[in-house]
């Protein structure tokens, strides 16, 4: 069952939470037996993490958006006139923050419900306590479940992603190496068209990422990573994109000897770097920081002279050296991504 | 153009500025409308011609069939629309049968739990309509109204009529507008944070630019995750699917760049070099302003852009070419700069021997002005295309 594909567990689990909401609202006797099931078939997700966070933002929103639309209500529910209103005022908001806030959104469903059943019988505080327990008892149950159920955690998803991605990153950098050696930029023309995908990768592994806490809620404290991690990794993606920029253009120089022997240099340290860094993902401790790599001011010169005595045009000096900045920026970053999983594990203990 | 210049920049409180940074392209508020314009005709269609309860009935299915289109092809739209209202249609002829019983009802419904998510599988499709279709059986079951099985088609034939004239045919969302807003966005940012740059750098402002520049960093993650959406809602438009990427990728680079450039300034600000940065700068700086202020009017005139770039190119050339005038002391192969004889600006009061760093610095700066001409020339590409169409 663990081969099970993630959208097969997930239509499983949703049919076992609704099956379990459906019999303790007959139990209970609800009035609405859909005010638990529908709640418990949109927050059961596909982690259990997300399903814990969907869970509490459904409920809190419920309250907040079926009181305050129970005090509209009781002050508008003379006119039929303004209970459509409403309602269309419901209607609109949920569909604009539908893309855009899952609170929001969630907020205007709860004040949308006071004035349909306005419309269809009437709103009181016994509704507003029936919605809120019902739905609650459909959130529980989705959380319960997830957990049991071929369980899906975001902390798995999120080291298992991150270790990927890093893997990913390297190949990447692997591969613009061996293509400025080589002087062929058809590789490099082919990577850059990927850099949206990798953005896309590393805004889920974020995400999985924030999801994270909330498996923790009931737990010890998790082992979070700061936000700038995030950051970090986003300038780490944004400079090995530069150097494909870089890297594709033809330079007059890509044949100095001396350029090669810089970059080479680079390399093996952000080659070590990367592997320390894989190495830390993985819970291992094989590693030692020696800090990063410097251009060597003498071989710098030396590429300046060069160009000079080549007379080579200035933009080509400023495409060769800024490769050797990024590739620099590069090692620094990966360093400090090091350091932060480094500093966390001795905190909090290992992720995996 | 200066007092125009001046007012698009101070115009913080303009709330067309604010709503964007928060539905890009306005694309969200288009479709809140639509949907809205289509629930409420649809309900009073129905409310006249079967029964008042039933105006309710057609509603919830006018909002969910709206909900249910992928913004592809018209085609590819009709025929979501199409298989949504199936889908809504087969939902409430169940209900009919079942919603005497509890017991009947909620085994069905419980049993048609597990294809409604397993068919996710299957694409982007059968991401909404097969959860909605459940929704709506429940509701359907909870309404006080019971019609015969043809009369229960109208509502759905109503709505689906309705939904395919105002999404497909009367408000159809085009997305080029919304890049095109988009841009206008993303131009003005760049616009408040490059004009700081014009003025130099100095301590004073060293902190608003940061938390400027990170303000936008934050918003900038909210923006490329809307404007990822859009682009899933899209993706069946291949020319479109690359001129949002063409988009998201310019947008990044630029507030990188400024990013980066605002580091390497601030180290060489540490190295006396600020002053004469500035004034080298500002000359680039109040170019960019300007192209960048003139690609957002709508009766731009491109000759004179083309005019502006040109200029730009070549004050950027005479940049870089100040950047490298290098000489070299052979005795201890340290690196002097030469004052340049056709430029007023020089970088002879920095001193190369002493940090190693502050060449790299020099030559980022040289690489971030080259790069925005770049990025610029993109941008205003950009802005062609949302013309052309």
């Amino acid at each position: 069952m663990k081969n099970l594909l993630p959208t097969s567990r997930l239509a499983i689990r949703v049919t076992i939470v609704v099956f379990i909401t459906v019999i303790i609202s007959r139990i209970v006797n609800f009035e609405h037996p859909l005010w638990s099931t529908i709640p418990a078939m949109y927050v059961a997700s596909t982690t259990w993490g997300e399903t814990i966070q969907k869970a509490i933002k459904r409920v809190t929103m419920t309250v907040i958006g079926c009181s305050i639309g129970g005090i509209v209500y009781y002050y508008v529910s003379y006119s039929l006139v303004w209970e459509i209103m409403f309602l269309a005022v419901g209607v609109f908001f949920i569909t604009y923050f539908v893309n855009l806030s899952y609170n929001w959104s969630m907020f205007f469903v709860g004040f949308m419900i006071v004035f349909f059943m306005g419309l269809i019988s009437s709103w009181d505080h016994n509704l507003l306590l029936l919605r809120i327990l019902q739905t609650a008892i459909g959130c529980t149950t989705a959380i319960i479940v997830s957990g049991i159920i071929f369980p899906d955690f975001a902390k798995t998803k999120f080291s298992d992603d991150l270790s990927d991605f890093i893997d990913e990153l390297e190949d990447m950098y692997q591969l613009f190496k061996t293509s400025i050696i080589n002087k062929e930029t058809e590789p490099i023309e082919s990577l850059k068209k990927s850099r949206l995908l990798f953005q896309q990768k590393k805004n889920k592994i974020q995400l999985n990422h924030s999801i994270t806490r909330y498996e923790y809620l009931l737990r010890k404290k998790p082992m979070v990573l700061s936000k700038h991690f995030f950051n970090i990794l986003d300038l780490l993606l944004y400079y090995l994109w530069v150097l494909l920029e870089y890297g594709s253009s033809p330079s007059l120089l890509k044949n100095s000897d001396c350029f090669n022997e810089v970059i080479n240099e680079a390399s093996d340290s952000i080659e070590k770097h990367f592997n320390y860094l894989k190495s830390v993902i993985s819970g291992s401790e094989d590693y030692e920081l020696h800090g990063e790599w410097k251009p060597p001011h003498n071989k710098m010169i030396e590429i300046y002279k060069l160009s000079r005595e080549e007379n080579i045009p200035p933009d080509s000096v400023v495409r060769l050296t800024a490769i050797v900045s990024y590739a620099t920026k590069i090692d620094e970053i990966l360093i400090d991504l090091i350091r932060i999983i480094h500093i966390k594990r001795q905190i909090y203990g290992k992720y995996k | 153009m200066q007092k125009n210049i001046k007012k698009y920049i101070h115009d913080k409180s303009n709330i067309k500025f604010f709503l964007l940074n928060y539905d890009v392209g306005f694309l969200n508020l288009k479709q809140a409308l639509k949907t809205l314009f289509a629930v409420l005709i649809t309900a009073v269609i129905v409310y006249y011609i079967v029964a008042p309860p039933a105006a309710i009935l057609s509603g919830f299915v006018a909002g969910f069939s709206s909900k249910c289109i992928r913004n592809g092809k018209k085609s590819e739209q009709f025929s979501d629309l199409l298989l949504a209202c199936l889908s809504f249609e087969v939902m409430i002829i169940f209900t009919l049968f079942f919603y005497h019983s509890f017991w009947e009802l909620n085994i069905i419904f419980v049993l048609l739990c597990f294809p409604a998510f397993y068919v996710r599988k299957f694409g982007a499709r059968y991401l909404v309509f097969p959860a909605l279709s459940l929704v709506l059986f429940q509701i359907t079951a909870a309404l006080p109204l019971r019609l015969g099985v043809l009369d229960y088609c109208v509502p759905v034939l109503v709505a689906f009529v309705v939904t395919t004239l105002i999404q497909l045919y009367i408000f159809n969302t085009v997305i080029i507008p919304g890049i095109r807003e988009g841009l206008l966005f993303f131009n003005r940012k760049y616009f408040t944070l490059i004009k700081n740059f014009a003025s130099g750098i100095k301590d004073k402002k060293n902190a608003w630019f940061y938390k400027e520049l990170l303000e936008r960093d934050q918003n900038l993650e909210h923006i490329f995750q809307s404007i990822q959406t859009l682009l899933e809602n899209h993706r069946s438009e291949h020319l479109i699917h690359d001129k949002v990427n063409r988009f998201i990728h310019n947008q990044y680079a630029f507030i990188k760049l400024l990013s980066l450039l605002f580091e390497d300034m601030t180290h060489l600000a540490g190295n006396k070099m600020g002053e004469n940065i500035s004034r080298a700068f500002h000359l680039i700086m109040v170019d960019i302003c300007y192209i960048l202020y003139a690609m957002t009017k709508k009766k731009n005139k491109q000759s004179r852009i083309e005019m502006r770039f040109s200029l730009l190119e070549r004050k950027i050339e005479s940049f870089t070419k100040i950047g490298f005038n290098i000489n070299y002391s052979s005795n201890d192969n340290s690196v002097i700069y030469k004052p340049n004889e056709n430029n007023n600006v020089s970088f002879t009061d920095i001193d190369y021997s002493n940090d190693d760093n502050s060449i790299i610095y020099m030559s980022n700066i040289c690489f971030a002005v080259t790069r925005f001409l770049a990025l610029l020339k993109e941008q205003n590409k950009l802005f062609q295309i949302d013309k052309q169409k």
